[in-house]
C-alpha cells in the first residue's frame, strides 16, 4: 500500500519538475505537431482548397476552364486564320489530318486536297500528299491584335501555302478552328459579365431581403416568383425585340448580357436570403449592431463576407447556364447576329439537313460548348463540397 | 475480490472500435476491457476525443453506420432473466432484439438536453412514446406513467401537470435535463448510461442532477456508467473509475484509491489540472504539457509516452499491458511491469 503512494507523490514531484522547466519543452515540439496545428489554425480558404485539391476530377474540370480561357485571351495568336479569311477553293472541306513524321523525322506537315464532284454535284476532297505544305511554328500571317492591344502577325502555327484546318471549313470556306476559337471570346465573357452583373443583384437583394425581413422581404420575394414564373424564351425574345436592330454588334452583345442576368440573378437571391436568415440571428451580428454598426456596415462587412463561399460557388454552377443562353438565344437567332462570332452564331448557321447530313464537321462548336459545361460542372461540384463545412 | 460466480451487466473485453474516414484510420476505442457490476456506478473519465463515448455507443450499437466499426473484442450483456449473455457486438444494430435492450434495458443520457429531446412534440409525448414502445400500456396508463416519472424526477406532483404538455424549448435547462432522465428511466433500465450529463447546466443544477440521480440510482437498483471529463462528478457518483487516454484505460480501480494516490503518469497530470479549495488564489493552473498525438498515427507502445514527465525507457516503446498494481488498482505502465 504504502509502496504505491510512495510512487505517486513520486510521479507528483516529477510533474513538479518538469513545469519548472517547461519553457525547454516548447521549443521542442515535434515537426508532426506543427503540421497539425497548421490545420487547426487554418482559414476557411485553406481548409477548402486542402478538400478541393483530393478531388481530383474537379482539378481537371479546373485546368479544362482554365485553358478555355486562356485559349479565349489568346484566340488571335492560336487560331491560324482571323475571322475575314476565306478559303474560296476549300468550301465545306473536312477536317484535315496533320501527319507528324515526315521521312523519319520530327517535320509535322498537312497534305493538299483535291477536289472532285460526282454526279450528285456532291464535293468529294480526297489528300494529296504529293503535295504537303509542312507547319510553320511561329510564323508570320494575317495581322490582329494579341489581347486587343498588340499589333502583331505572329501566329501558333500556319502552313506557307493552302490551308490547315483542324475542324474543317464552313460553307463559306472559313477554317472551323479558328472561328470557334474567336466565338469563345464573346461566348465565355458574355458568361463571365453576365454571373458578375446577377452575382452584384442577387446578392446584394437576396442578402436585403433575408436581413431586413418583414415587407421588405416579402415584395423581394413576390418579385422573385415572378420573374421566374415568365417562361423564360417567350422572356427572351421579348426582351431582345427591345434591343433595336441598327446598333451594333457591340452594345447589342452588352444588352444581351443585361438581360441574362437580368433574369438570372433569382436563384442567387433566394439561396443568399436562406443563408442570412440564419446569420442575421448570430452573436457577430448582434455584437456588430452593439457596436453600432450602420445596417450597410452589417451587410458589406459581415454578411456578404459570411457567404462569400457560397457566392462563389454558385457563380461557378451558374456560368454553364449563362453560356448555354447565350448559345440558345443566338440559336434563335434572338441574341447575336453575324458578324459577330460566337458559339451561338457558329451552331446558328448549321442548323440545316445539309449540315448534319454532310457536313458534320461543322457542329464542333457543339462538342466545345459541351466539354465546357461539363469542366464547369465538375469545378462547380469540386467547390461545392469543398465549401461544405460538415464534410471532412 | 472477483468472485467467480460474480455477476456482470456488461462484460467488455478487448473492445477495438475504429472509424475509417478519408483521412485515415481513427482507432478511437483501440483495446479496452472493464465490467460493470449490478448496481454500481462506474466512471469513465478522459479528455475530448478519447474514446469515452464511442465505447458507450458501441455498447448500444449506435456507431455511425459507414465510417465506424467494430473490429476486435466482446461486449456481453447479460439481460438479468436468467438467459444466457448476448453477444451485443455481433446482433444487428438494427434488429429487434437490440432495440429491446435500447431504452429499455440500457439507456443513455445525453450531454445537450435540448439537441437530444425533438422540439417538434412535448415532452410528455416523448416519455409516453418511450413508455408505450417498451411496455405496450395504452394512452391513459401511459400518461400517467410518465406523469409519475416526472414527478420522481423532482418536478413535483403539479409541475409535472404543467411540463408534460409543453414543448421543449419552453424548458429551462435543468428541467429539460429532468425530463431526459425521465424517459431513461420510464422503463427502469438495469444500466443508465450518462454522456457527460451535467457539462450543459450551471453547477448549483448540476449538484441537484447528480443527486436526482443517485437516488433513483438506489431506489431502482440501476447501475450507472458515468462518461465525464469532470474528475469532479466522478468523485461525487462513482465508486469505481476507469481513466481513458487514446482510446485505451490506463489506469482502472476504486475512486478513493485513484483520487488518493494515482500512479498512472496521466492520472497524475489530471489530477494536478484540477481546480483545488484553498490553494493559493493567485496559483495557475498546471495543466499536462503538450497535447495528444494526431488520431490518425498514434505512436506504438504507449501513447502517453511524448508527454510523460518520467524519464524515458525502452520499453515503452512495446505495447504496455494492464497492470494490477494492487488488488482491484490497475495501471497501464511500465513503472509497474
Amino acid at each position: 500500500m504504502s509502496d504505491t503512494t510512495n510512487k505517486s507523490a513520486e510521479l507528483f514531484r516529477l510533474y513538479e519538475e518538469l513545469s519548472d522547466a517547461s519553457a525547454d519543452l516548447e521549443s521542442e515540439e515535434s515537426v508532426d505537431q506543427k503540421a497539425l496545428d497548421a490545420i487547426f489554425a487554418a482559414s476557411q480558404w485553406q481548409l477548402m482548397w486542402r478538400k478541393f485539391k483530393r478531388n481530383k476530377v474537379a482539378i481537371v474540370g479546373g485546368i479544362v476552364v482554365a485553358l478555355y480561357y486562356l485559349l479565349a485571351l489568346l484566340a488571335g495568336f492560336v487560331a491560324p486564320y482571323t475571322l475575314e479569311a476565306r478559303f474560296v477553293q476549300y468550301i465545306h472541306m473536312p477536317p484535315q489530318r496533320i501527319h507528324i513524321f515526315y521521312a523519319g523525322k520530327l517535320q509535322p506537315y498537312v497534305c493538299d486536297v483535291e477536289l472532285t464532284v460526282d454526279e450528285n454535284l456532291r464535293k468529294h476532297y480526297a489528300p494529296n500528299c504529293d503535295r504537303r505544305f509542312p507547319l510553320q511554328f511561329f510564323a508570320h500571317g494575317e495581322s490582329y491584335k494579341l489581347l486587343g492591344l498588340i499589333d502583331t502577325d505572329v501566329h501558333l502555327f500556319l502552313t506557307s501555302d493552302g490551308i490547315v484546318s483542324l475542324l474543317g471549313t464552313d460553307r463559306q470556306g472559313r477554317d472551323m478552328f479558328s472561328r470557334i476559337l474567336y466565338g469563345s471570346q464573346v461566348s465565355l465573357t458574355i458568361g463571365l459579365l453576365g454571373v458578375m452583373l446577377s452575382l452584384i443583384l442577387g446578392s446584394v437583394l437576396g442578402v436585403v431581403s433575408g436581413y431586413y425581413g418583414g415587407w421588405i422581404d416579402d415584395l423581394m420575394q413576390r418579385l422573385i416568383e415572378l420573374v421566374r414564373s415568365f417562361p423564360s424564351i417567350p422572356l427572351w425574345m421579348a426582351l431582345s425585340a427591345a434591343v433595336p436592330p441598327h446598333w451594333p454588334p457591340l452594345r447589342t452583345y452588352f444588352a444581351i448580357t443585361v438581360i441574362l442576368s437580368l433574369i438570372g440573378w433569382t436563384w442567387l437571391a433566394r439561396q443568399l436570403r436562406g443563408k442570412v436568415l440564419s446569420l442575421r440571428h448570430e452573436d457577430f451580428v448582434l455584437a456588430a449592431k452593439m457596436t453600432g454598426a450602420t445596417d450597410a456596415w452589417v451587410i458589406f462587412r459581415h454578411l456578404i463576407p459570411a457567404t462569400l463561399s457560397h457566392i462563389i460557388v454558385v457563380s461557378t454552377l451558374s456560368m454553364p447556364s449563362m453560356i448555354l443562353a447565350e448559345t440558345s438565344l443566338s440559336f434563335l437567332g434572338l441574341g447575336l447576329r453575324p458578324p459577330v462570332t460566337s458559339w451561338g452564331v457558329l451552331l446558328k448557321e448549321v442548323q440545316n439537313i445539309q449540315s448534319i447530313a454532310l457536313y458534320p464537321w461543322v457542329f464542333a462548336p457543339a462538342l466545345a460548348i459541351a466539354l465546357l459545361i461539363l469542366a464547369f460542372n465538375f469545378l462547380g461540384d469540386g467547390l461545392r463540397d469543398a465549401a461544405d463545412p460538415y464534410t471532412v | 475480490m472477483v468472485a467467480t460466480q460474480q455477476r456482470y451487466i456488461v462484460q467488455i473485453k478487448d473492445l477495438k472500435t475504429h472509424f475509417y474516414t478519408l483521412d485515415g484510420v481513427v482507432q478511437a476505442v483501440d483495446g479496452v476491457s472493464l465490467e460493470i457490476e449490478p448496481g454500481e456506478s462506474l466512471g469513465l473519465v478522459g479528455e475530448s476525443g478519447c474514446g469515452k463515448s464511442v465505447t458507450a455507443f458501441s455498447i448500444l450499437r449506435l456507431l455511425p453506420k459507414k465510417t465506424a466499426r467494430i473490429v476486435h473484442g466482446n461486449i456481453l450483456y447479460d439481460r438479468g432473466d436468467g438467459s444466457p449473455a448476448v453477444e451485443l457486438t455481433t446482433v444487428d444494430p438494427n434488429g429487434d432484439l437490440i432495440r429491446n435492450i435500447r431504452g429499455n434495458e440500457i439507456a443513455m443520457i445525453f450531454q445537450e438536453p435540448l439537441t437530444s429531446l425533438s422540439p417538434m412534440h412535448t415532452v410528455g409525448n416523448q416519455i409516453i412514446e418511450a413508455i408505450q414502445l417498451h411496455q405496450g400500456l395504452d394512452d391513459e396508463a401511459a400518461r400517467q406513467q410518465a406523469l409519475s416519472w416526472l414527478d420522481r424526477v423532482g418536478m413535483g406532483t403539479s409541475g409535472a401537470n404543467q411540463i408534460i404538455d409543453q414543448y421543449p424549448h419552453r424548458l429551462s435547462g435543468g428541467q429539460r435535463q429532468r425530463a431526459m432522465i425521465a424517459m431513461a428511466l420510464s422503463c427502469k433500465p438495469q444500466l443508465l448510461i450518462a454522456d457527460e450529463p451535467t457539462t450543459a447546466l450551471d453547477v448549483t443544477i448540476q449538484a441537484q442532477i447528480l443527486e436526482l440521480m443517485k437516488d433513483l440510482q438506489e431506489q431502482l437498483g440501476m447501475a450507472i456508467l458515468m462518461i465525464t471529463h469532470n474528475l469532479g462528478v466522478i468523485a461525487e457518483m462513482c465508486e469505481r473509475v476507469a481513466v481513458m487516454y487514446m482510446g485505451k484505460i490506463v489506469e482502472s480501480g476504486d475512486v478513493r484509491t485513484i483520487f488518493r494516490h494515482p500512479i498512472h503518469p496521466y492520472t497524475v497530470g489530471l489530477m494536478r489540472s484540477i481546480p483545488q479549495l484553498g490553494r493559493q488564489v493567485k496559483a495557475r493552473l498546471t495543466p499536462i504539457p503538450g497535447s495528444i498525438p494526431d488520431p490518425y498515427s498514434v505512436p506504438s507502445g504507449c501513447a502517453f509516452l511524448p508527454r510523460c514527465p518520467v524519464p524515458k525507457m525502452e520499453a515503452c516503446r512495446q505495447e504496455v499491458p494492464l497492470i494490477e498494481v494492487e488488488p482491484g488498482h490497475f495501471a497501464r505502465c511500465v513503472l509497474y511491469g
